[in-house]
């Protein structure tokens, strides 16, 4: 190697580094602990970190274990925000459930195609979906999943990541300070340049996630401040798709889960306000979703047609607060319960 | 296994832990290859064959190549190398290239070829240890040295981890004698090493990935035509996360080889204040640049053979170097640039222009500065775009003045002011050392700077791991 290459091997600074070291470790716990407080004042909690890899490892979960079958809950933001896994498992008893609800991914439909074409899955998808979801959609963002998932879980190498997401997960789920609300970049950005409302949410180690609008009227604020014309829009061929190729795809994939003993059942969770007005203008249930469902021959659970899943506020008109979720995810498991009886 | 992981931490702790303790050098010594070998298994298990094929092949050719006599022969097995790493190479990362290229190729002459494109898995680091070990033989070749007895120590040259995956390129004379001595790192290494690791984790994990990943990706992964300000804010966060990602990883590679005892080089040294290309390149990635510069351009013959042929020379290089970085034209197109800009300025510095006295006032000094730091910024948008449309899009977006919105002007203040420290930092150090600036602070800042790093890292734990940019080529 020619000799003009240097080395820091041969510069190293003659420094108490053992002081620097301790003195370095006792600011940061210092700053750690300060900021730790402020997340505490702003009612932040403990929240997990979402990414492809852990959304790949409740992937790899669907499988049977024990002879216990998995519901496997595939959806957006609604479903991901409104439903509690554990509490539906300890209400079904006969299954676990596992969470792969991506909030603001669209087309999850190819998540449930994965899942039927997967000759190892022999569960149930709970398919939270509306009439504007099954239209085409952008793919990109639900595909980078799916691919992620595919490429890095059919070999070895995935071992020592699971190993490090436990990790990590072990520590979120411990302090609000490894949590992304409190990222650098969110912190440097928001509180320079944006203002950020504050609000109450987190994603526990199940995936699901859990909002208090309760006590984030400022976010609430900005939330319902924000437009809402795209909930009533609906694209020229939105009739021809709803009422012919899809209802078809919706039956040949629950009949590629039932061959294998599961199925495939549509969850509609609840909306409200003028959110709820505008699907309704859009696609009135009665000619769009009853229509549908008919036609796929899959079962399904609209909010709108059971009493004791209709009494819910969404506060920002979407998602239930997370004070609701519970007595909403034990209400929807009863009525789960039936229809899995009988599939 | 990334630096930044949890899993990293707790193998570095027992790696560094065995390698403390006094049994025979010998014993270290494997435990150190099993260990690297595990760390690059850790990725997929699969190729470590092919790490370790390549790695016996080379240390047997080599000794062939320095045992016998006959000249013939040496070329032979010479030959033999370049074909088994450069064939290997070829394989995994141009397969795909070279055949998509071909089809195309073939249908512009007006035959259809229906082929699939085969769904080759890239083996992590293998740009880089084949040009380590190539290296090797080819330095055993022309006789620079002679060829290592121990496979044990070729075998933790070639696989030693912190270099394994993204450099630095070591040479053979620079680490083997290394390996001959016991090592062991005594508290200024260690300290030190520990302080060069977290300020690589930082660069990397907090201002490459969280601070500028999301703005790059947001321009230059869009469809739509941005503005000037939006365009530039992709393009100078751009250049600040790949030097951040890529020195970093050096950074921390050179850290933990220091904690361990042993010695890595420099791979950069503050390249956006290069004066001139040829500066440039002697700053960035320099363990690459080196390489290209003595198993390429100087074979090729330099600068010795008249004009034109070193302007011929050094655009194969750049063509060349450019193509190592990734199977795409993209990555040539980039090459090629900063060969033409290397030719440009051979061709003026030819002219006596480079002597003008006013060079050396800090004014002129500081204008060549930006602008070489302009001119590589142009050349990082074909580096990042994923098309040539793409890029030449935000490249018009770039130096389209009438673009100007105030839509963006938020972030590209803050990506510009992100720059502007990353700028000002690389011209204070630019005749300097990290060691000596270091140095000179008092012993609180440094405390506190480091303590600071360490709790931007805590607060990047929630974020997505990404890989170092450099682990896909």
């Amino acid at each position: 190697m020619p000799s003009s290459i240097s080395s820091s091997n041969d510069r190293i600074p003659p420094l108490p580094y053992g002081r620097i070291l301790s003195m370095a470790l006792a600011c940061c716990l210092v700053f750690a602990g300060a900021l730790t407080w402020f997340e505490n004042v702003r009612k932040q909690l403990p929240s997990v970190g979402d990414s492809h890899l852990y959304w790949g490892l409740h992937r790899d979960k669907v499988y049977s274990e024990n002879g216990r079958k998995k519901v496997v809950i595939v959806g957006l933001s609604r479903s991901q925000s409104g439903l509690d896994p554990r509490i539906m498992a300890d209400s079904l008893q006969t299954h676990d459930v596992v969470m792969l609800s991506l909030g603001g991914v669209l087309s999850q439909q190819l998540v449930v195609k994965d899942l039927a074409e997967d000759p190892r899955f022999d569960g149930y998808v709970l398919f939270d979906t509306k009439e504007q979801w099954m239209l085409p959609q952008d793919t990109a963002a639900v595909a980078s999943y799916l691919k992620y998932y595919h490429q890095e879980f059919s070999h070895g190498g995935i071992f020592e990541k699971r190993i490090n997401a436990r990790l990590k997960v072990a520590l979120q789920e411990r302090s609000v300070l490894f949590s992304p609300v409190s990222r650098v970049y969110r912190l440097i950005w928001n509180k320079l340049f944006l203002g950020d409302p504050w609000a109450c949410s987190r994603m526990r180690a199940d995936r699901s996630r859990q909002i208090w609008f309760a006590d984030s009227q400022q976010y609430l604020a900005h939330v319902l401040a924000a437009p809402m014309d795209h909930y009533r829009s609906k694209p020229e061929d939105a009739d021809t798709l709803l009422f012919r190729e899809i209802p078809a795809e919706l039956n040949a994939l629950h009949r590629q889960l039932k061959a294998r003993g599961g199925g495939l059942i549509l969850l509609r969770m609840p909306s409200s306000g003028v959110i709820a007005q505008y699907e309704e203008e859009a696609y009135p249930k009665a000619r769009y979703w009853d229509a549908i469902v008919k036609q796929a021959q899959v079962p399904a659970i609209h909010f709108a047609d059971h009493a004791e899943l209709r009494g819910f506020n969404c506060p920002d008109y979407s998602h239930l607060d997370a004070t609701d979720i519970p007595e909403f995810t034990r209400r929807l498991s009863v009525v789960l319960a039936q229809v899995l009886g009988e599939l | 296994m990334l630096f930044n992981s949890f899993t990293f931490i707790i193998f570095f702790a027992v790696v560094w832990g065995v390698m403390r303790l006094n049994f025979a050098w010998r014993g270290r010594k494997f435990f150190l290859l099993y260990a690297s070998y595990l760390f690059y298994a850790a990725w997929n298990p699969p190729f470590v064959i092919l790490l370790w094929l390549s790695t016996v092949a080379d240390f047997y050719l080599a000794r062939w190549i320095g045992n016998t006599p006959s000249r013939g022969r040496k070329r032979f097995l010479i030959s033999f190398s370049l074909v088994i790493n450069l064939g290997l190479l070829c394989y995994f990362k141009y397969g795909g290239f070279i055949l998509e290229n071909f089809i195309g190729a073939m249908h512009g002459l007006g035959i259809t070829i229906q082929c699939a494109r085969p769904d080759i898995i890239l083996p992590a680091g293998i740009s880089f240890y084949t040009f380590l070990t190539l290296s090797y033989t080819l330095d055993v070749y022309w006789g620079r040295i002679k060829a290592w007895d121990s496979l044990l120590d070729y075998g933790v040259y070639v696989t030693f981890f912190p270099h394994l995956i993204a450099g630095p390129i070591i040479r053979a004379d620079y680490f083997l004698p290394q390996c001959a001595q016991p090592r062991k790192a005594n508290s200024a290494q260690l300290g030190w090493g520990l302080i060069l690791f977290i300020i690589g984790l930082f660069c990397k994990v907090v201002v490459a990935d969280d601070l500028m990943s999301g703005i790059v990706e947001q321009v230059y992964d869009a469809r739509a035509v941005p503005s000037m300000l939006y365009a530039w804010s992709g393009t100078l966060a751009f250049a600040v996360q790949i030097f951040c990602d890529f020195s970093g990883y050096s950074t921390c590679a050179i850290g933990a080889a220091m904690m361990l005892g042993f010695k890595l080089p420099d791979n950069f040294r503050y390249p956006y204040a290069a004066l001139g290309f040829s500066d440039f390149w002697k700053r960035w990635h320099i363990s690459l640049s080196t390489w290209l510069r003595d198993y390429l351009y100087i074979p090729l013959g330099g600068n010795r053979k008249g004009e034109y042929r070193t302007y011929a020379n050094l655009m194969i290089t750049m063509l060349l170097g450019g193509l190592w970085h990734g199977a795409s034209w993209m990555f040539v197109f980039w090459g090629g640039l900063h060969g033409l800009y290397l030719a440009a300025e051979k061709w003026i510095t030819g002219q006596g222009w480079s002597q003008w006295p006013g060079w050396r006032h800090p004014v002129a000094r500081g204008a060549l500065m930006l602008l070489t730091f302009f001119m590589v910024c142009l050349t990082w948008v074909f580096f990042r775009a994923r098309s040539m449309d793409r890029a030449w899009t935000l490249l018009h977006a770039m130096l389209d003045l009438r673009a100007v919105s105030l839509l963006y002007v938020r972030q590209f203040t803050f990506v510009g002011l992100v720059t502007v420290v990353v700028l000002a930092l690389h011209f204070y150090l630019r005749e300097r050392t990290l060691e000596d600036a270091w140095r000179k602070m008092p012993v609180w800042s440094q405390g506190l700077l480091l303590g600071l790093m360490l709790l931007g890292l805590t607060l990047t734990i929630s974020g997505e791991d990404h890989a170092f940019i450099y682990f896909q080529f």
